[in-house]
């Protein structure tokens, strides 16, 4: 059992006084070195601005240093969050939790999959009983939706006895993921204490369940615990890197978000324990007010609800220390992107709430760290242009060594090369030390033979570091394409997520063109203009230039395979897969043998599927408005294939429209046992 | 859909039985407790509303006929009470306790009944936009 550490309010506030304090610090002393290394024969205006952009830069990259140094210290010592009250092991559960799959068009074998594991390893804590899940769908796809219902049935009769299983459907995806968990609340909020939100990939231990809700039970003063979660299950090359990236850095970025964050922790949507009464209290989301992408309904709803939940008083904790809690990763580069346009969306949309009344500071802080996430790039991106336009001021304009001012003395242009690198090598130690103080404390947690071995993980984390600057300058370019997308007005709506596939090489030309052609313009510009600065710019360009095979290789699961038989990027969970994975995987192959994937076609041949579907209408309801022309179209498409066995091919309308005319659908399954 | 038109009441009596799984050979049985349905111009909505007032009389819920008719076959098919007792619960008669007692152990829940709560919407003003509307109406701050 956890020992219970108490903080004072005035031991937070040196905390934050220390780390942004040394932030600040950092960055200012930086700063002054760099406005004396700049080369003065940059023009005034110039120079402010990379004064400008070099100050958010570097202030951004010093927080996560200093927080990543804390973050090392407390790991090391062994102490784990303070403030929060562990509570005893043994003690019956008293409250009633809701554990909430929101899914949108997922793949919903592994979705049922993940749910029966859970629920088998909640059988194990014997506090079973406490618990109920819910699967709330928002699901367009038709066909998807009866594999859904089939899914439900089908998982059921596996379904622990102590355990209930609830599916409901929602006719309009209004608000997306937020609205999903508001309906669910309006609707049945009020049964449950506290409700655990995951996602499609989620898995979190049954153990790890149980000890959120006992300290929800004894924390009365908390709104929101956040598990983080460890991404398992990778295949691709890709995927393996950031899951080992998350593994070994992980801890130690949580650990330094945890040391000044404390009781002002942010929530990221998935693998975290709600009290029900002071969400639906706190964190009705509003529409913000303007056109899209700005306005309309907010996107990344998690940091909104962990700051209006802060506002109504409640506290919200990040605790490394809960374990048993997984995600998976995006399998591909693109992949990665496409997810990150969303929350680019998402977090650009905070800059109105971030300037909002009654908003906690700290929340403020989570707000701007978001939105940094994604404006740096920009950022850096202009930063790395105006560097190259005022080296080539400096070839194309050569200095006026004696102007028009009379003067004993020429006008030599001072640039200070020596200090600039001495700043270069700086940021890199900002960047790269706090990885191998990660490495360090990896190392000493877990067995050599679980995670490849001493030399397999220096290898690793040095072959990380390498591959994830050939992919900034990637991503950067990414990243600065959708904050413009995002300023000039053009919305990202809510693809669903790719959780495994490879990239091809025509899609990689396709989304990668421009990164290449970036690559070698600035290649070409600076070897043969600027060529003292090639071999600066190399970590840059060579990314951009090989963004193609670097993108479709990574997707390669055989890669990956290749690297983890021969020890590299592996973690411990790996090489001992999590009981809860493996047991999501073997009912994955149970379910995937009953699965149905031909929509209507199928409700009219299962009979007990289509009285399910009809009478989960009475919950999914109430059906949208329908055309009549759709519905008609729909009945000759389906008398056909009953008359004269022509296969249909419904449209999304149509196929919608008969499951929500369960009569026609009876009629038509009559018929076929007449034919 | 023309076929159940021109089918005989036996005919689509058989194969509304046959997709509760019970045997061609109870038709007529069926349509000698029910004289009416033999006469009847939509038997399957008959036989629908057969099975709703049976259903009526085993679950004490409020769902809408539809449903309450969906959830009696999908019991029935999942009790397999066809094996046990072939068309006999559907019988005006009828009345096994022990029958009633599966039907409603095997009762299926979608999801509990609501118990529906007021989620409001916060108000999430930045701040200029709140000075401006204090300046301008003498509105008190918060």
């Amino acid at each position: 059992m956890l020992k219970t550490r108490p903080i004072s309010s005035a031991q937070i506030r040196r905390r934050r006084f220390l780390i942004f304090g040394l932030m600040l610090l950092t960055t200012v002393l930086l700063t002054c070195k760099w406005v004396v290394s700049m080369p003065t024969y940059a023009p005034a205006y110039a120079r402010i601005i990379m004064t400008f952009l070099f100050i958010l830069t570097t202030g951004w990259i010093a927080l996560f240093f200093w927080a990543s140094i804390f973050g090392f210290f407390e790991l090391l010592t062994g102490k784990n969050m303070p403030g929060i009250v562990w509570p005893d092991k043994k003690t019956p559960l008293k409250t009633k939790t809701a554990v909430l799959m929101p899914i949108y068009n997922e793949e919903c074998d592994m979705v049922y999959a993940r749910l029966l594991a859970i629920a088998d390893s909640l059988v194990k804590t014997g506090q079973a009983q406490a618990y109920d899940i819910f699967v709330l769908s928002d699901t367009t796809n038709p066909k998807i939706w009866v594999e859904e219902e089939n899914g439900w049935i089908n998982t059921k009769k596996l379904m622990p006895k102590d355990i209930n299983l609830y599916y409901r459907r929602r006719p309009q995806n209004v608000a997306r993921k937020s609205g999903n968990i508001e309906d669910f609340c309006h609707k049945w909020g009020a049964l449950y204490d506290f409700m655990i939100v995951l996602d499609a990939d989620s898995l979190l231990e049954g153990r790890t369940l149980v000890t959120m809700s006992r300290l929800m039970e004894v924390n009365t003063d908390t709104g929101i615990i956040q598990a983080p979660p460890q991404c398992i299950n990778s295949r691709s090359l890709f995927a393996r890197v950031q899951q080992f990236a998350g593994r070994v850095y992980g801890r130690i970025v949580s650990a330094g978000l945890c040391y000044w964050q404390v009781h002002d922790s942010n929530y990221w949507g998935h693998n975290a324990i709600i009290r029900v009464k002071a969400f639906m209290e706190c964190c009705g989301l509003p529409v913000l007010k303007g056109p899209k992408p700005f306005g309309g309904h907010i996107l990344s709803h998690d940091f909104v609800e962990a700051a209006l939940i802060r506002r109504g008083g409640w506290f919200a904790w990040l605790l490394p220390e809960l374990g048993g809690s997984y995600e998976e990763c995006p399998p591909t580069m693109i992949d990665f992107a496409t997810r990150d346009r969303r929350w680019c969306q998402g977090n650009i949309q905070h800059l109105e709430i971030l300037v909002s009344r009654y908003i906690h500071p700290i929340s403020r802080i989570h707000f701007i760290i978001g939105i940094m996430s994604y404006l740096s790039s920009p950022l850096w991106f202009i930063f790395l242009v105006a560097g190259i336009l005022v080296a080539l001021g400096h070839v194309y304009f050569p200095p006026e060594y004696f102007t028009s001012e009379e003067s004993l003395f020429p006008n030599w242009p001072v640039f200070d090369k020596f200090g600039t690198i001495t700043l270069f090598l700086i940021s890199m130690f900002m960047l790269i030390f706090p990885k191998f103080l990660g490495m360090i404390i990896y190392l000493k947690n877990n067995k050599f033979k679980n995670i490849g071995g001493l030399f397999g993980t220096v290898k690793s984390v040095t072959a990380e570091i390498i591959f994830s600057a050939l992919i900034a300058p990637i991503m950067m370019v990414f990243q600065t394409k959708f904050v413009w997308e995002i300023l000039t007005g053009q919305d990202v709506g809510w693809k669903t997520q790719s959780r495994d596939g490879c990239t091809t090489w025509k899609e990689a030309c396709k989304r990668h063109a421009g990164h290449t052609f970036l690559g070698i313009l600035t290649t070409y510009v600076v070897y043969t203009q600027l060529p003292a600065l090639f071999y600066w710019m190399l970590p840059v360009t060579l990314g951009l230039m090989l963004s193609v095979p670097l993108s479709v290789l990574s997707s390669y699961e055989s890669l990956g395979n290749f690297a983890f038989r021969h020890n590299w990027f592996v973690i411990p969970e790996e090489k001992q897969i999590p009981k809860i994975a493996a047991e999501a995987q073997k009912k994955a192959s149970v379910l995937l043998k009953q699965s149905k994937k031909h929509g209507v076609l199928d409700l009219i041949a299962d009979f007990h599927l289509l009285q399910i579907h009809t009478l989960m209408l009475e919950i999914n309801g109430p059906a949208p408005e329908i055309s009549l022309s759709v519905l008609n179209e729909a009945r000759i498409k389906l008398d056909n294939y009953l008359n004269y066995d022509k296969e249909p091919i419904f449209s999304r309308e149509e196929e919608i429209a008969l499951l929500y005319h369960p009569e026609l659908l009876e009629e038509a399954a009559l018929e076929l046992k007449l034919k | 859909m023309a076929r159940l038109k021109i089918q005989s009441a036996e005919d689509i009596t058989a194969a509304y039985l046959s997709c509760l799984n019970i045997k061609k050979d109870a038709v007529p049985l069926l349509l000698k407790s029910y004289p009416e349905l033999a006469k009847a111009t939509d038997i399957p909505a008959e036989i629908d509303e057969i099975i709703y007032q049976k259903a009526k009389k085993i679950y004490k819920t409020k769902l809408p006929k539809i449903q309450m008719i969906a959830l009696y076959k999908a019991v029935f098919l999942e009790t397999n009470l066809a094996q046990q007792y072939g068309v006999y619960p559907l019988l005006p008669d009828f009345d096994d306790p022990h029958c009633h007692k599966l039907l409603l152990q095997a009762y299926i829940e979608t999801a509990p009944s609501y118990k529906i709560t007021d989620m409001p919407t916060q108000e999430i003003t930045p701040i200029s936009l709140q000075k401006k509307r204090n300046k301008h109406s003498g509105e008190k701050k918060c």
